[in-house]
Order: C-alpha cells, then sequence, then structure tokens
C-alpha cells in the first residue's frame, strides 16, 4: 500500500472506517482490518516481547517518499540498538533509510530541555516532513523526566491535540504494565491498546498478542499466539466458534473407515462432516486405524490431512508401506503428513497449519493423532477445549470427517473421565482395548454414534500383515 | 479580495492546533490567512476583508458553520465569497445544502487542503471572468 492511498483513506476496516494495515495480515484481522487511521495507539509489553519488531514491520508497509513514516527514539532505547537489529529481519531494506523510513533520536533533547521537546520536534517535523506514520519508541520513558501530574496533562493535552489535528497515524512503544492503564493519561486519549506478552513454560516461551482497547470497532478478544521469524511477527488468531453458513446442512452421507468390519457397527459408516474419538491405551491400534481410514480416503479420491505428534515422518512412511501402500504415490494422490515435535509444539501454530491447509485445500478427511500430545502441549486446557471445539465447528461447517485419537491409561473409559470434554466434543467414540494375559486379545466397541443405531458390543479385531480388520 | 497579491482566506476554527497548521500550509502554499474563532465574528470580519475563501469548522461557537455559510451566501455585499466546510463531521450534504462550495473531513491533509483551496479559486476567477457569480 502506498502512502497516497493510506492518506487518501482507501484502505477501509469492516466497519467502513479507514484503516492503517499493520503490514501483518493476521493482525489486522484480529483489528478487524488495521488500526484506526489518523489515530493514537498504544503498543505496551515488557522487554523482549517484541514491540519494536512490530512496529518496524508496519512502518516498512506504509511508508512513501512522499510520506515517511518517522521512527523516534527517546530515553529507553537507543537508536543504534533499534537500526542494528532491525536489518535482521526480511522486510528490512535499507534503500528506504532517511527517504521512506526516517530514524530520529531525541533522548539529548528530552534530557536537556523535557518532554515538550517532543512536542516541538512532532510539531516541526508535521509542518516540514509530511509524516503518515510515527512511532515512538518508549513512550512510557517520557514519564522518567520527573514531571508533575499537571505538567504531564499539559503536555499530554499539547501532544494529543497536534497529533489530533493532522493527518497521521501515532505509535506510542511502552513497557507498561497493567496498573499503567489506570495511571497513565496516554491510555485515556488512545484509539487503540495492543498488548504483546511472553509467558515462560518449562522449556519454551508462549508469545500473545492481545487487543485492550479499539475505539469505534470491534475485534477479536483474547489471545492470539505469535512468535518471531526472519519475516517478523507471524500471528496465530484464536479460533473462534464459525457462524453456521446458510448454506450449511448436515450431511447425510456415510463415508467408510477403510476398517474392514468396521463399518458394520457403524450402522455403515461415519457421516460425513462427523468427528470420532478413537480412544485406546498405548499399543491398541489408534495409529493403525487412524492411518487406514486416511490412506481409505485418498483411495477414494477424498484428500486427507495426517496431523501426527509421536512417529516421525520416517517412522509414517514406514507404517503406511506396512499397510500396503506406497508412501510416495499416496502423497502424490491427496494425503498430507504434518508431523510436529510435541516438545517444541505451540498449539496455536499447529492448528494454524491444519485450519489454513483445511482452508486452502479440497481436503476431506482430517486425523489428529494424537489430541492429548496437544493437551500436553496447552499451557491452559479451558483455551485448548475451546480450541479444539472451535476447530471441531469448523470441520464441521466445512464437511471435513475427523478422527481424533487420544490414548488413556487402561481399558476402562476412567482415562476419558480426567476429561469428558473431549468426548462431547466428537460425534462419535470408539474405545479399543488389548490384553496379552495369555493370548493376545484385542477388542473395539463403538460407545456413542450420534444419529445411529451402531452396534453397542465388544467386538474382537485383529491387527495383521493387510492393517486393522474387525472379527 | 487580494493582499499584497495574496487571496485572503479567513478560517474559522477554534482548535489551536488545527488553526495553527491550517495557516501555516496556506501561508507556505502562498495564501494571506486571517483568524476568527466563532461564527459571529467571522461574519463580522467577513464584512469588514473581503475574503476570497473562507474555511469554516461546523463546530464553532455562536453561530456554527453552517448557518454561518448560510448567512455569507444570502448577503448580497458578499457576493461570491467561497465558502469551504472543513469539519470533523460528515456533514458533506448538509454542506450542500447550507450552499458551501465544497467540504472537506478532517483530519488536515496539506496537499488535499491546498488542491482544493487552489481549485475553489480558479472555478472563482473563471466564474467571474464569465460574469457567473452563483
Amino acid at each position: 500500500m502506498t502512502k497516497d492511498r493510506l492518506r487518501d483513506s482507501n484502505e477501509r476496516g469492516q466497519d467502513g472506517h479507514p484503516r492503517v494495515q499493520s503490514g501483518n495480515p493476521q493482525a489486522d484481522d484480529i483489528l478487524g482490518g488495521g488500526f484506526p487511521s489518523n489515530s493514537i495507539n498504544i503498543v505496551m509489553g515488557q522487554p523482549g516481547t517484541g514491540k519494536t519488531i512490530f512496529a518496524e514491520q508496519l512502518l516498512f508497509h506504509n511508508a512513501s517518499s512522499e510520506h515517511p513514516s518517522l521512527y523516534v527514539t527517546t530515553l529507553s532505547e537507543p537508536l543504534s540498538k533499534v537500526v542494528t537489529y532491525v536489518q535482521r529481519f526480511s522486510f528490512f531494506d535499507a534503500d528506504r533509510l532517511n527517504g521512506d523510513i526516517q530514524y530520529e533520536d531525541l533522548g539529548s533533547a528530552l534530557s536537556e530541555t523535557g518532554p515538550n521537546a517532543l512536542v516541538d520536534w512532532l510539531d516541526e517535523a508535521i509542518k516540514t516532513r509530511s509524516p503518515s506514520i510515527i512511532v515512538i519508541d518508549s513512550f512510557r520513558a517520557i514519564h522518567d523526566l520527573a514531571m508533575s501530574g499537571d505538567e504531564m496533562r499539559r503536555f499530554m493535552s499539547r501532544f494529543a491535540g497536534l497529533l489530533s489535528a493532522y493527518n497521521v497515524t501515532a505509535f506510542l512503544l511502552g513497557e507498561y504494565t497493567q496498573d499503567d492503564i489506570r495511571r497513565y493519561p496516554e491510555f485515556a486519549v488512545a484509539d487503540s491498546i495492543v498488548e504483546l506478552a511472553r509467558q515462560p513454560l518449562s522449556t519454551r516461551d508462549e508469545r500473545y498478542f492481545r487487543v485492550l482497547k479499539l475505539r469505534g470497532s470491534g475485534y477479536r478478544e483474547g489471545q492470539h499466539a505469535f512468535r518471531i521469524t526472519n519475516d517478523g511477527i507471524e500471528l496465530y488468531p484464536r479460533l473462534v466458534t464459525p457462524r453456521v453458513p446458510e448454506k450449511y446442512e448436515t450431511l447425510g452421507e456415510r463415508l467408510p473407515t477403510g476398517v474392514p468390519g468396521l463399518d458394520d457397527l457403524m450402522d455403515g459408516g461415519v457421516f460425513a462432516g462427523s468427528t470420532t474419538l478413537l480412544l485406546g491405551m498405548t499399543g491398541s491400534g489408534k495409529t493403525t486405524i487412524a492411518l487406514q481410514f486416511a490412506l481409505e480416503g485418498v483411495k477414494r479420491g477424498e484428500p486427507a490431512i495426517f496431523v501426527n505428534f509421536q512417529e516421525n515422518p520416517a517412522q509414517l512412511r514406514r507404517a503406511i508401506t506396512g499397510l500396503g501402500a506406497d508412501p510416495d504415490d499416496v502423497q502424490a494422490r491427496g494425503l498430507k503428513l504434518i508431523y510436529a515435535n510435541p516438545v517444541e509444539l505451540q498449539i496455536d501454530s499447529i492448528v494454524g497449519d491444519i485450519f489454513k491447509a483445511i482452508e486452502s485445500g479440497e481436503v476431506r478427511r482430517l486425523v489428529i493423532d494424537a489430541i492429548g500430545d496437544i493437551a500436553t502441549a496447552a499451557s491452559d486446557v479451558q483455551r485448548l477445549h475451546d480450541y479444539l471445539y472451535s476447530l471441531i465447528q469448523h470441520f464441521a461447517v466445512r464437511g471435513v470427517t475427523t478422527i481424533l485419537t487420544l490414548e488413556v491409561g487402561d481399558e476402562s473409559l476412567h482415562g476419558l473421565g480426567q476429561d469428558p470434554r473431549f468426548s462431547y466434543m466428537s460425534d462419535n467414540l470408539i474405545q479399543l482395548a488389548w490384553s496379552a494375559k495369555k493370548v493376545e486379545k484385542r477388542t473395539i466397541r463403538v460407545v456413542k454414534m450420534r444419529g445411529s443405531a451402531h452396534e453397542h458390543g465388544m467386538r474382537q479385531f485383529e491387527i495383521d500383515e493387510s492393517g486393522a480388520q474387525v472379527k | 479580495m487580494p493582499k499584497g497579491g495574496r487571496a485572503i482566506i479567513l478560517v474559522v476554527e477554534r482548535d489551536p492546533h488545527v488553526r495553527d497548521l491550517e495557516a501555516y500550509f496556506l501561508n507556505e502554499a502562498g495564501f494571506a490567512v486571517e483568524f476568527a474563532a466563532d461564527g459571529a465574528a467571522a461574519l463580522e470580519q467577513a464584512q469588514k476583508i473581503r475574503p476570497d475563501i473562507i474555511i469554516t469548522e461546523v463546530l464553532v461557537p455562536k453561530m456554527d458553520g453552517l448557518s454561518l455559510c448560510r448567512r455569507i451566501k444570502s448577503d448580497p455585499n458578499l457576493l461570491g465569497t467561497v465558502v469551504l466546510i472543513f469539519s470533523i463531521l460528515a456533514v458533506q450534504s448538509r454542506a450542500k445544502e447550507a450552499g458551501a462550495d465544497a467540504f472537506l473531513m478532517k483530519p488536515l491533509a496539506e496537499q488535499r487542503l491546498v488542491d482544493t483551496v487552489r481549485q475553489l479559486l480558479d472555478t472563482r476567477r473563471t466564474s467571474a471572468s464569465t460574469g457567473d457569480t452563483a
């Protein structure tokens, strides 16, 4: 987007009002189209949360030679550090410096003459440089200049008045805390407040983006995960339960599971668009059945995604070969394998990847093996359930038929009792068990199947070189 | 009425920041700028200095910008005075009903403002040379 288009208000949000895009489509989506144009916005977060990167990405996205973007450092952020580190990102373009993008250090002026140095600079910059975006990093540091409350209010009145008069969009960065929101006057004049946060877990950190205020516009509430890559901030907007589109209707078609004998127990197969929870101890055959389900889809021309957290790609290829299929052939014919290491797993990123694959392709079948791994990786189990519930609703609306596997500790349903929410999310529940007391014996039972006259009894099943089959 | 050869613009605005920036950009563009802080004072001043263009916010004290526009447009002594409504309010159609020659929505973007003023002056000049003062 060029600056002229921005200033002529051609970029508009869902509400029809002009917006400044952040350079990050996911952030704009969360914000209902972007930041309001001609506004004062606060980007808050503790040191190291990604505020500067977020602002730089926005700056490079919006600047033009006619209406440059200005990045001003104050007292806490040395300009040399800002410029040194931004060069590592793909959006950085050295040719645009001192033209489209202008950096300035106001640290000395602020120390010598106080906060009004910022207003004087702003007044001069507006009159002589026609800026469209101004980033002030850090604005919170202005409070360290030991002003009285009255002086600060007068300063804010001048500062905000000047920014509001002119067609410029300002971003005030700061290491603000939640308490500062009540304390500092800039939060009262801000048109939007976004927070970047980092939550340390045992082996990794989870980062979140959150909108706290957005005047005159709706936005996606809650915490949205993000990570920092060479391209800048990569966001995974929180899934919300989809509004059911008018064309959505329950699909009556039944799909074969690919497991001989299982369809007979299930009144002819699973409903298209349904979700089946496949429950069992380790070694009970969950992955084999789920893989047969995905391969059956490929055989019928129904593209499938198999998401796996335990078997690495080589192991999964062996499992496919073990079922008599050629891994390269089935992948060429529509089987997509997604492997994520559970140690590195961030639920939002993997769910985001699944969702993207489903939105962009003609996926008809999906396996997540196993959702317990996602639960282990999730720092907030309630959030995980909300997420999975929303995801399953999206699958249903899109007619994607899903199998979720879940490992439990014993043959009873007690394992499920630890988390009954997995059950009510699913249309169908299949329990697998095996014992090796005298002779190895495997059993399968369809515990629940919505809208179907299924068999209730326990049946034996076997796994041999051709896969699993019900006896 | 040219002031030292420069077109005179009467800015009716109570926001000091907008007033200051308007003055700066219009002066830079070669216009002579006068101010009034409310509608009543603006009408009085207009009758005195006969500006080429009046740029007024709608939300000004004593007499709002739209009423000011109607009064200007119905005053036979001010025939040909151009009125530009420059407001924070989206009142384009009401501005037109009041007889305004143009409407611009805030915030201030200097190029848009200066271009509009120049365009209005050109139109006024052409109308005057053809005898059309409507």
